[in-house]
């Protein structure tokens, strides 16, 4: 009995912390990927389940590209895998967080698939204030308020592209980055610091070099930066 | 397009998305926790999704690649204004660059 009302409560927490902006965040990022689907004529449903069940917009936004110009599968695949890798390395940073849970391993391969930025945010800010045990339940309450939010502004993105000005729509794709932007600002620690301060300034630069392939190299020579920048200062100044 | 084709299309990067989701839950099993290369791949996490969101800001696709470049980094910058000297508000911040974008394109 009380470990249901911790869980209840947890899921609840995480579900309240959702609702505010990290929802509304992908809430009016898919708002732009809906607007996107509709110039494509891919109908409503397709957008719907490619929210749902690919839950990674640069990827959605590659496989509705692809499709558009009726590129073959395997083109589609490799374009769609590059666009979402960034999942790997998220993956293995957010997991351990669940290594205490009471939902046992294979649970861990669900969790997965709930992963978006967003809600790797959430639960890395929030995981030290949890219990160990039941933060997958905050994660899960978090993750699916954010998922309905991408599911309505797929919806509305879609049916409303017609009716918004250009600037509203824009401003609000705009949302998204400048909020990751804000959160990222914060990371804690120096190693962490450093690699994004090192991604900030190769992202741009390695898109110029190598447009297709520069994202992966970005974060292997950002994050190592970071984490060789850490131990060196932490060797001299400790 | 043909039906069967877009349901294809879309279980293929449902597939290879989620190869990256699944394959990341396995390798977290194999690595120590708290272990350098644990820390180090979470430097990596941190380093690509700062690259790929300052990418986003400077070489957008889709709706926002038809905003300038000067537009879209005078908006961030009176979010982070805003966000480090008036109140430490995600939402507010957010908005604030929002906002700005908004009444930079009327």
């Amino acid at each position: 009995m009380q470990n249901r009302s911790v869980k209840h409560s947890t899921f609840l927490k995480g579900g309240i912390d959702g609702l505010s902006t990290p929802s509304l965040i992908v809430f009016t990022t898919m708002v732009g990927f809906g607007a996107l689907a509709k110039t494509t004529d891919l109908g409503i449903s397709v957008a719907i389940l490619s929210t749902l069940f690919i839950w990674g917009l640069p990827g959605q936004i590659s496989m509705v590209e692809a499709l558009a110009i009726g590129a073959p599968f395997s083109v589609l695949a490799i374009s769609v895998a590059m666009a979402n890798m960034r999942f790997l390395p998220m993956a293995i940073s957010m997991i351990p967080l669940f290594r205490n849970d009471v939902l046992g391993w294979r649970w861990r391969y669900v969790l997965v698939h709930f992963m978006s930025v967003n809600t790797w945010v959430g639960i890395q800010h929030q995981a030290v204030h949890l219990d160990p045990e039941y933060r997958s339940y905050y994660y899960i309450g978090f993750s699916l308020v954010c998922m309905t939010g991408g599911v309505l502004g797929t919806i509305i993105g879609f049916h409303i592209t017609d009716l918004l000005p250009f600037s509203l729509t824009a401003a609000l794709v705009f949302l998204n980055p400048v909020y990751f932007v804000l959160v990222f600002l914060d990371a804690q620690g120096r190693a962490l610091k450093y690699s994004v301060l090192a991604g900030c300034i190769l992202g741009p630069l390695m898109h110029v070099i190598l447009p297709d392939w520069g994202l992966p190299i970005v974060g292997i020579l950002a994050g190592s930066i970071g984490f060789s920048a850490d131990r060196i200062l932490g060797k001299m100044y400790g | 397009m043909d039906s069967i084709d877009i349901i294809t299309a879309l279980s293929v990067a449902m597939f290879v998305t989620y190869f990256w989701r699944a394959s990341g839950t396995y390798f977290a099993s194999k690595i120590t926790p708290k272990s350098e290369t644990s820390k180090w791949v979470n430097c990596v996490a941190y380093g690509l999704l700062a690259g790929l969101i300052s990418r986003i800001l400077v070489f957008p696709v889709g709706l926002l690649a038809e905003t300038t470049v000067v537009e879209r980094l005078v908006a961030v910058s009176v979010g982070l204004v805003v966000y480090l000297n008036i109140t430490r508000n995600l939402f507010v911040g957010t908005f604030a660059a929002g906002v700005s974008l908004y009444a930079l394109l009327i």
